[in-house]
């Protein structure tokens, strides 16, 4: 979808650097925890030590790689979705039904946006830290917030497209 | 509250919203209809629904499956299923079936193995002259073994969401997994006589020895990841980064087709694959609280109690009824996350046994992937196959009727469940 324009406008091209960053982060992410866990498994069996905060950190990892992983995921458009309806009804009603949901996306996100940062902010100021290893939950918390405000920017860029390509194709039928 | 929850639920979904922020909506629908708006809460019970230690078991078997397809270690199951079960006649059907299986007690997930062995597989079905269409069906219908037999992703998911044990999870899929593939080929042989394919090669004894000590390597990996954990070594988490591990090495200094310039691109599909799962599973589990609290299970029990009696067998078939109708229109992961929460209560009430019930019920939901209009697998297979869906829903009645009637003879035998869980059961 993304490359269906020759010229991305600037708000493509950011996306595309954020893009980028957040790429490296989530490849660098995965790579720990495959470390940390292989790594517990080799000191449990065979130094009989368990490292006890391999497990807490890579669940930590996981939180922060799923969260901006799914940033990625929304540019390509593959979060699991149905399009039954908006296939199967005149293109009217299918565009009608397009911005519909871009809405509804943005404002679901704009929950997870405030509810996010209050959880993020109000955690970090209770000094709520993990048993292993100390990590404030707040800082864990905060790429809810983070990845949330990300994609609420996407489903923007998504919506102006839309409703773009809905103003062209009205200009065109005249 | 009932009735809001599934008009609000069904609704944002066929508007095309995304399943996540679909389940997201209707957790915020329902704290409204019950006054209690926090969204603090909200953004928490999806990060609970994240956090856990049997999850990480996903983005690992995930990354094997990247490695495992790039490394060599796909094509060499391949080669080594054609080996032994390709002089039969219309053997590449056969032997694609078996790859499936074989691939199945490697990989987690059902596009993993349906995109492994289809797009080896099909382009020399057809150059063979096989049919199309029907090739398609049955490679699509046979990579839903992938999360049959174990290990695999949804299983992972259903423990931890049921708090049910997942190694006997992973037992239980065995049989089932195996009868399907039998079913599948079956099948195929029927419509092969019909078709008057030949055989694939020449059976070769030097040539199956020879495919058999190449695949050495590829086929330990399913030894290592169930017997570790059968024997209870390590945990399915721990076998799946074993699984990486050893994929990553195979595949770098074995068969030496892995290359470390490939490392990044693999990382990020995982890493994405992992993100787009979690998603359902964080945004689920903020609304199966809510759907919890507002006490929809059991209103859906009642209904449930009423038309089944206290008849468990009579409850069994409406709810696989139930959910074959999800599975037409929903994919695995999602329907598993939502109506999972929902069945569960009711099943416990009813006394079943929740590995049984799990087990039946992903066999279900995997008939899903590949039931028209929506599934995922259906879709994976014509994008492999480079047919239209219409040909291809066509095509795949038959195998969908053969899955159906094994999910209705696991379901009716519990036994075939039920049997290798309890053998090993502690």
């Amino acid at each position: 979808m993304e490359e269906s324009t020759n010229n991305p406008g600037i708000m493509r091209r950011a996306e595309a650097a954020v893009g980028v960053a957040i790429k490296v982060v989530i490849a660098l992410l995965l790579v720990g925890m495959v470390v940390l866990v292989f790594m517990n498994v080799i000191f449990r069996y065979f130094l009989n030590s368990a490292i006890a905060w391999s497990e807490e950190i890579s669940r930590f990892m996981m939180i922060w790689l799923s969260f901006l992983g799914a940033v990625i995921a929304f540019t390509r458009s593959e979060h699991l979705g149905l399009d039954l309806v908006v296939k199967a009804v005149p293109p009217k009603a299918s565009r009608a039904i397009t911005i519909l949901a871009d809405l509804l996306v943005l404002f679901a996100l704009g929950l997870l946006v405030s509810g996010g940062y209050t959880l993020a902010r109000e955690t970090l100021l209770s000094g709520w830290t993990s048993p292993a290893t100390d990590t404030p939950y707040g800082l864990v918390y905060m790429v809810v917030p983070f990845s949330a405000a990300l994609l609420f920017l996407q489903a923007v860029i998504k919506l102006i497209e839309h409703v773009r390509a809905i103003a062209s194709s009205a200009k065109g039928a005249e | 509250m009932l009735v809001v929850f599934l008009a609000a639920l069904f609704g944002f979904i066929l508007l095309s919203v995304p399943i996540a922020f679909s389940l997201l909506l209707t957790a915020f629908v329902l704290m409204m209809a019950m006054g209690t708006v926090s969204l603090p809460m909200l953004a928490q019970n999806m990060v609970r629904g994240i956090d856990s230690f049997p999850l990480m078991a996903i983005p690992f078997f995930l990354f094997a499956g990247e490695l495992m397809n790039v490394g060599g270690i796909s094509r060499r199951i391949v080669s080594f299923a054609r080996a032994l079960i390709g002089h039969v006649t219309g053997g590449l059907g056969f032997v694609t079936v078996m790859a499936s299986m074989l691939f199945a007690g490697v990989s987690g997930s059902a596009v993993a193995d349906t995109s492994a062995i289809g797009s080896i597989l099909y382009p020399v079905m057809k150059r063979e002259g096989y049919d199309e269409k029907r090739s398609a069906a049955l490679f699509a219908a046979a990579g839903t073994i992938g999360p049959i037999i174990p290990p695999s992703i949804p299983m992972i998911i259903f423990g931890v969401m049921a708090n049910v044990s997942i190694i006997k999870l992973f037992l239980g899929g065995i049989i089932p997994g195996v009868l399907i593939g039998i079913g599948l080929m079956i099948g195929w042989f029927v419509h092969a006589k019909k078709a008057g394919y030949k055989a694939d090669s020449k059976f070769s004894f030097k040539v199956l020895l020879s495919a058999g000590f190449d695949a050495f390597w590829a086929m330990l990996l399913p030894v290592i990841i169930l017997g570790g954990i059968i024997t209870g070594i390590y945990t399915p988490t721990e076998a799946a980064v074993i699984a990486v591990v050893y994929a990553f090495f195979v595949g770098l200094f074995i068969y030496r087709e892995l290359k470390l310039s490939m490392l990044p691109e693999l990382l990020v599909n995982s890493a994405k694959s992992t993100a787009v799962v979690m998603l359902v599973c964080g945004a689920a589990t903020a609304a199966a609280f809510l759907i919890t609290t507002a006490q929809i299970p059991a209103l859906l029990s009642g209904t449930l109690l009423k038309l089944s009696g206290s008849n468990p067998m009579l409850l069994m078939l409406y709810i696989n009824i139930l959910l074959l109708l999800v599975g037409c229109v929903m994919d695995l992961t999602p329907a598993l996350l939502i109506m999972g929460p929902m069945l569960m209560p009711i099943i416990l009430k009813f006394g079943i046994d929740p590995v049984y019930f799990g087990v039946v019920m992903i066999v279900n939901l995997c008939i899903g992937l590949i039931t028209p209009p929506v599934g995922n697998i259906l879709f994976v297979g014509c994008s492999i196959a480079k047919i239209s869906v219409a040909d291809m829903s066509k095509a795949i009645v038959p195998n969908i009727l053969i899955m159906v009637a094994t999910l209705f003879l696991i379901t009716y035998v519990p036994g075939l469940v039920t049997f290798i869980p309890n053998l090993v059961g502690r």
